[in-house]
């Protein structure tokens, strides 16, 4: 009873606050502002996917008779499939690439990375509503909060409050039920639109797990918004003024907002550097040349051949050997191009955990991570598809070298497939793994936001019993 | 009811009390008077709750303050020398936080008959109270105390800064209160006006109450003369 006075008056006093209440239109107006270009954006981007994925079909399809391993090389697209969650967090979506190219002789990187060639307009378009829950909604709480006790303090209501017999938990707890109010009047307007970004989006691709990864998106934002809350009562608690509190929460926020995350990254990369584009490119050429190079690997690939067919000699063989050849090189080169990107993997995986350790000592970073974790637009979501699309394209060559090995008798590089035959190589049609598959790689992340949340209610606790103690003894 | 047993506070090795013992019954109004330092504010402090006592106790309606400070409280308005109200508030809105904080419910118009009684005027009740002066904080203040029926009204240096008509006026209220069963404690500088107000007046010196006078039985001069004595005695000792 007494808690909700006090909430009432507090919010009163907010509202009455010009400044915090133009900050906080500000920010409701970028939040939805957000909001839509981020649902434009990802939907703009799967209208591109399908059209690209359609020209791209037209094309195969249409390329009439030729040989399956020149058709191999021309080959096909792998587009990623964006979750519609991208319009929330668009994570790595914009560094990561958007389409594999699968040829035969080579794994290639994903590519079309949005980031390169995007022009002065990303700047906007980088605007999501995952960096205005991180970033904004953490600086107008700041705002609003933190006269909370120090203005209370400044002004002896504070004094006045605890003589009316009002115990400091009440206090404490009425002021934490008005930041409460006070989220949830920042966050409906954000739900709500969301929620009609995501009704009405006509995005192709669908998580299996929609509601499970929104609900976790809602409890991490909510536990890392709660701890922000909680630290602006406690640093405003033990603040003798308006000045200093502003001063102190001001400087709170830049340093575990902006600051560490930045921070982070650069320590990540300093302690596992990004390995050189060139040399992996080399690398990756190398192996598809590899068998072609070796006459040692040549002489073993015909000795199975003879050996897998029973015959003496190559031109005894009932299958068109070149094709053969071809076979044999892809599957001698595939474990080689994995262990290619296993390394680079490596890297990255040990970047991330750099970032997740450092976690710990900012929210901004541990949210940040499982926002795009949940969303699906992290690194392992894309490497999932990186890794779907590798055996779509093992698939693919190998049907087009079976075709070959099987139908061109004599014929050899002559042979030309039937036009009908490119309609029985499948298209890629990604699919989006469930959160179960990575929710372990994000523990850590999540104990460090529980662990955030439990160390700034202890924090603020501990700071308003001894703001009371300060103030009745005074 | 107010009551002191054998009060006492030390903070370290300083005695801030010493054994005191008064008791001031409904419709009285008890004045502390003293020097800086004297023990004055610590007595309130310790009434409201706001300190314990390193020895005795502080009694408000037969409840021990250190024991049951809730029950205590519930029945105690403090008012303090400068009465802190939030200044985006008016003062019928702050009378109506403050006087929801004591769980029970005062409708609007026994509120605004509260802010009437208190003697704010009618123009200023929805004004912000950023605006007000010190004086009509005061009656807000004493608004405050009615329409949470307190028992018991402990004031520190209320009247410090008020210019002689508010000062008369809140001296009136403090009547009015009186007549309402309500126990006032008041803690002062000003020797007159506590003995316009007081029915009895405390000397508190060096945290001892060393005199207690009947305020109707002495003229101002005498108290004047009666306090400097007091006050020349500590200075004596001292030296």
């Amino acid at each position: 009873m007494i808690a909700r006075q006090i909430a009432a008056k507090d919010l009163t006093l907010v509202f009455r606050n010009h400044r915090v209440m133009a900050v906080f239109v500000a920010v409701v107006l970028v939040m939805l502002g957000a909001v839509l270009i981020g649902a434009e954006r990802t939907a703009s981007f799967d209208r591109e996917r399908n059209s690209a994925l359609a020209a791209d079909r037209e094309v195969w399809l249409g390329q009439g008779a030729r040989n399956p391993h020149s058709a191999a090389h021309f080959s096909r697209y792998a587009f990623k499939p964006l979750p519609a969650l991208a319009s929330f967090d668009p994570g790595t979506v914009d560094y990561a690439g958007l389409a594999v190219w699968m040829e035969a002789h080579r794994r290639n990187p994903a590519t079309f990375r949005y980031a390169e060639s995007a022009g002065a307009s990303s700047t906007f378009e980088n605007l999501s509503p995952a960096w205005v829950l991180q970033a904004l909604v953490p600086l107008l709480i700041v705002l609003a909060l933190f006269p909370s006790y120090a203005g209370e303090r400044e002004d002896g209501t504070l004094r006045q409050l605890l003589g009316t017999g009002v115990t400091s938990d009440a206090v404490f707890a009425g002021k934490l039920l008005a930041a409460l109010r006070l989220l949830l009047l920042i966050l409906l307007p954000l739900v709500a639109c969301s929620m009609l970004a995501v009704a009405f989006s006509d995005i192709d691709a669908h998580q299996p797990d929609p509601q499970l990864r929104t609900l976790g998106l809602a409890v991490a934002y909510s536990v890392y918004l709660l701890a922000f809350c909680l630290v602006a009562l406690g640093v405003s608690a033990l603040s003798p003024n308006r000045r200093s509190a502003a001063i102190g929460l001001f400087a709170f926020w830049f340093v575990f907002v902006v600051l560490v995350p930045r921070l982070a990254g650069e320590l990540a990369l300093a302690r596992s550097p990004q390995p050189d584009a060139t040399e992996i490119a080399n690398s990756l050429g190398e192996i598809g040349m590899a068998f072609w190079d070796s006459d040692e690997l040549r002489d073993t690939a015909r000795q199975q051949a003879l050996e897998k067919y029973g015959v003496q000699s190559v031109e005894e063989l009932p299958i068109d050997y070149a094709a053969y050849e071809l076979q044999f090189s892809e599957e001698y080169a595939d474990p080689l191009y994995a262990e290619v990107y296993r390394e680079l993997d490596a890297v990255h995986a040990a970047q991330e955990r750099t970032l997740s350790a450092l976690s710990m000592v900012s929210p901004t970073l541990a949210v940040a991570r499982l926002s795009a974790g949940l969303a699906g637009t992290d690194r392992a979501h894309h490497l999932a598809f990186t890794q779907e699309a590798e055996l779509h394209r093992q698939k693919i060559i190998k049907q087009m070298n079976d075709d070959m090995m099987l139908n061109a008798g004599d014929a050899g590089y002559g042979y030309q497939s039937d036009p009908e035959f490119w309609g029985e190589i499948a298209d890629f049609h990604g699919s989006l793994p469930p959160w179960s598959r990575f929710a372990s790689q994000y523990l850590w992340d999540l104990l460090a936001l529980l662990v955030w949340l439990a160390a700034a209610f202890l924090f603020a606790r501990n700071a308003v019993a001894r703001a009371g103690d300060m103030e009745r003894a005074r | 009811m107010i009551e002191a047993r054998e009060l006492s506070k030390r903070f370290g090795d300083t005695v801030a009390l010493n054994g005191l013992s008064f008791t001031v019954p409904a419709r009285e109004t008890f004045c502390f008077l003293g020097a800086n330092g004297a023990g004055k504010t610590t007595t309130i402090n310790l009434f409201l709750g706001f300190l314990s006592p390193s020895g005795g106790s502080a009694l408000i309606c037969g409840k021990d303050v250190a024991a049951e400070p809730e029950a205590a409280r519930a029945l105690t308005a403090y008012i303090p020398e400068q009465v802190a109200l939030y200044p985006e508030l008016t003062g019928f809105e702050n009378l109506r936080f403050f006087a929801s904080l004591g769980g029970s419910r005062v409708s609007d118009s026994d509120l605004l008959s509260g802010l009437e009684a208190a003697g704010l005027q009618k123009e200023a009740v929805h004004q912000r109270a950023a605006t007000y002066s010190k004086g009509m904080r005061q009656k807000v203040g004493i608004a405050i105390a009615l329409a949470k029926r307190a028992q018991v009204l402990l004031l520190d240096e209320p009247m410090s800064g008020l210019d002689p008509k508010a000062a008369n006026d809140f001296c009136e209220l403090l009547r009015n209160m009186n007549a309402r069963d309500v126990a006032i404690l008041m803690v002062t500088h000003d020797l007159f006006r506590a003995r316009e107000v007081g029915h009895r007046l405390g000397i508190l010196r060096a945290g001892e109450l060393v005199e207690i006078v009947d305020a109707a039985s002495v003229s101002a001069s005498e108290l004047e003369s009666i306090y400097l004595a007091h006050m020349h005695d500590a200075v004596s000792s001292a030296a």
